[in-house]
């Protein structure tokens, strides 16, 4: 029993200072964004290539992922809402599933998988390296330099991708509505803002905003959390893809609440 | 890998440009779309209940969108009230006596609401007034006296009209209550009684080619049974007749402006009213000729029954002629062997 209550405490108290180092961590971030936009030309390059590799180069694999959903929603849909008499909900599904939900959720999972993973792998081998040291030995906050424009770089790649995964998905959407029934695109343009609220868009940038802070801040958490050992870094980077999936998920059902149902 | 990080700043200029391009148009088309910077015409709508209404349900008027419901709340008479923003284009569309007409989706639970405009000539409807609902008193009074004309979706408008129709038909100040239904109840009496006839006849025609088991022949009884069958069949004609003319009347009240049959079935009483009206008077005339016929019949029932008696005598005179020929010297036997 007092074994049990040891070990309980212990884990307690190692919860409590893991939470303590994420927020501070967090909060230094927050802090570090200000510094960033003021010697903005130290670390400008890293938030491009991050955007680039993050945003650019991921733009393909949203695309086609985009115009298959949005395609295939439009199938689903035509094939079972005939039935019910209520083929004008498919507008009304495609906006909800694609523009609320999954425009945003899916454009995270990608960029977990592609940055996330490259974020806390690159990190963690800065800290195997010694690199990380080297910045602190000469003064340069490792948070300002290496984490706050891969938040920033992700950050604006996650809302970029996640405005064109939407659009793409739209597109899909109109391109196989097209093959069923052909429909003007300005009708279908129509069709679609009627079923579209502020609070759509709205609800997507906070999302994408979020998603985005989320991942990047999980990640390069996880890549500094490595101490020594190379055998870490994969461990780090699948612990930092577990955790990047399951706080998205989590924020979204918060801000799904937030904005529909409160 | 190298063009990209040498033009890596156009690059990304580009795909953030275009992405910022991409959602303030799409914002901007969805705020004209929602005619957000269009200034709006606040009045009140009355309805009898809140059931798939929001606050951003659109009011329609011939296909346009020309306002939307942005609140409402219960009244203490338990009504709700809600704030309808009409917005400017349709602004003088709103004229006095005009309805709104509230329709639910019974798959989505959600409402769409439909602008009953009142007469033309009338003037436009002061800003802040109240709009009734035609599921309210006001609303029914404005549907009754014709100053509003439901249209929209076929299917509802007849489901509207049917539960309208049995709510107002079972009113205890309805001149009419259950007529409709004595009518019909009558009506399947009679029919009943027809077929009661009808079986009789089966059995009677069935019994008229059978011999009977006393060897009598079953002419007169048929006779005498058709002569009670036609009565009958004069009382039960009369019967129908009776319903039928009590249906007519049923439904000639209902064809009235502000019968509720005729706003169920045919608004105009052009399509279903006037030929139902024609086709009964047709039943009606063709009744009391088979009435004049069935009353014949009867008249002559003692004739019918004296020529079969006659036929009766003549066949037995015919069969004595026919035997005797039989036992006579020329074709059959002599009579004495005939006896043995």
């Amino acid at each position: 029993m007092q074994k049990i209550s040891f070990a309980l405490g212990k884990q307690a108290l190692l919860s409590y200072g893991k939470s303590i180092s994420v927020f501070s961590f967090v909060f230094e971030i927050i802090y570090e964004i200000k510094n960033f936009f003021l010697q903005r030309k130290i670390t400008r390059l890293i938030l491009i290539r991050q955007i680039l590799f993050t945003g650019f180069e991921a733009l393909g694999l949203i695309t086609f992922v985009a115009i298959a959903v949005g395609g295939i929603i439009i199938l689903e849909g035509s094939a079972i809402l005939p039935d019910f008499g209520q083929s004008k909900l498919l507008y009304t599904i495609l906006v909800i599933i694609i523009l609320r939900e999954l425009g945003g959720l899916l454009t995270a999972f990608i960029i977990i998988a592609r940055s996330g993973t490259a974020i806390a792998a690159e990190l963690g081998n800065m800290v195997v390296n010694q690199e990380v040291e080297s910045l602190v030995s000469f003064g340069i906050s490792p948070v300002l330099y290496l984490v706050v424009p891969r938040v920033l770089g992700v950050v604006l790649s996650m809302i970029a991708l996640n405005i064109y995964f939407n659009v793409a998905a739209l597109a899909g959407g109109w391109f196989m509505a097209y093959l069923f029934a052909p429909i003007p695109l300005l009708d279908f343009l129509n069709k679609l803002f009627s079923e579209i609220s502020v609070n759509d868009i709205a609800s997507s940038f906070i999302k994408s905003l979020l998603f985005g802070f989320v991942i990047a801040v999980v990640s390069s958490y996880q890549g500094l959390q490595v101490s020594f050992a190379s055998t870490e870094v994969p461990q780090r980077t699948i612990k930092a893809v577990v955790l990047s999936l399951i706080w998205v998920i989590l924020f979204d059902i918060i801000i799904t609440a937030i904005m529909y149902l409160v | 890998m190298k063009f990209k990080l040498r033009y890596s700043e156009k690059i990304v200029g580009t795909f953030l440009i275009v992405a910022l391009i991409i959602i303030a148009t799409s914002t901007g088309y969805l705020l004209l779309h929602n005619k957000v910077f269009e200034k709006k015409f606040l009045f009140k709508a009355k309805f009898g209940d809140a059931v798939g209404l929001s606050s951003s349900t659109p009011v329609y008027f011939k296909g346009f969108k020309i306002g939307v419901i942005t609140d409402f709340k219960l009244t203490d008479d338990n009504f709700i009230i809600a704030d309808l923003k009409v917005y400017e284009e349709f602004r003088k569309k709103i004229t006095r006596n005009s309805a709104l007409f509230k329709s639910v989706n019974p798959v989505t639970s959600t409402s769409t609401i439909e602008f009953l405009q009142g007469p033309e000539n009338l003037s436009e409807l002061a800003e802040g007034s109240m709009i009734p609902a035609i599921d309210i008193p006001e609303g029914e009074i404005l549907l009754a006296k014709n100053m509003v004309k439901k249209t929209g979706d076929p299917l509802n408008t007849v489901i509207y009209n049917l539960a309208a129709f049995s709510e107002n038909i079972n009113k205890d100040n309805n001149v009419d209550k259950g007529a409709f239904f004595r009518a019909l109840v009558n009506l399947a009496d009679a029919a009943e009684g027809m077929k009661k006839i009808t079986d009789n006849l089966n059995v009677d025609f069935e019994s008229i080619s059978k011999p009977d088991k006393f060897g009598k022949r079953p002419l007169a009884s048929l006779v005498v049974n058709a002569a009670n069958i036609s009565d009958s069949l004069r009382v039960m004609t009369g019967l129908v007749n009776h319903s039928l003319m009590r249906l007519d009347n049923v439904l000639t009240v209902y064809s009235q402006p502000e019968g509720l049959a005729a706003k169920m079935i045919d608004p105009d009483g052009k399509q279903i009213i006037e030929p139902i009206h024609k086709t009964l008077t047709n039943l009606n005339e063709a009744i009391l000729k088979l009435e004049k016929l069935s009353d014949f019949l009867i008249t002559q029932q003692d004739q019918f029954i004296i020529v079969l008696k006659r036929i009766v005598e003549t066949l037995d005179e015919v069969q004595v002629t026919f035997e005797t020929i039989n036992g006579g010297p020329f074709i059959g036997k002599p009579k004495s062997e005939r006896k043995k």
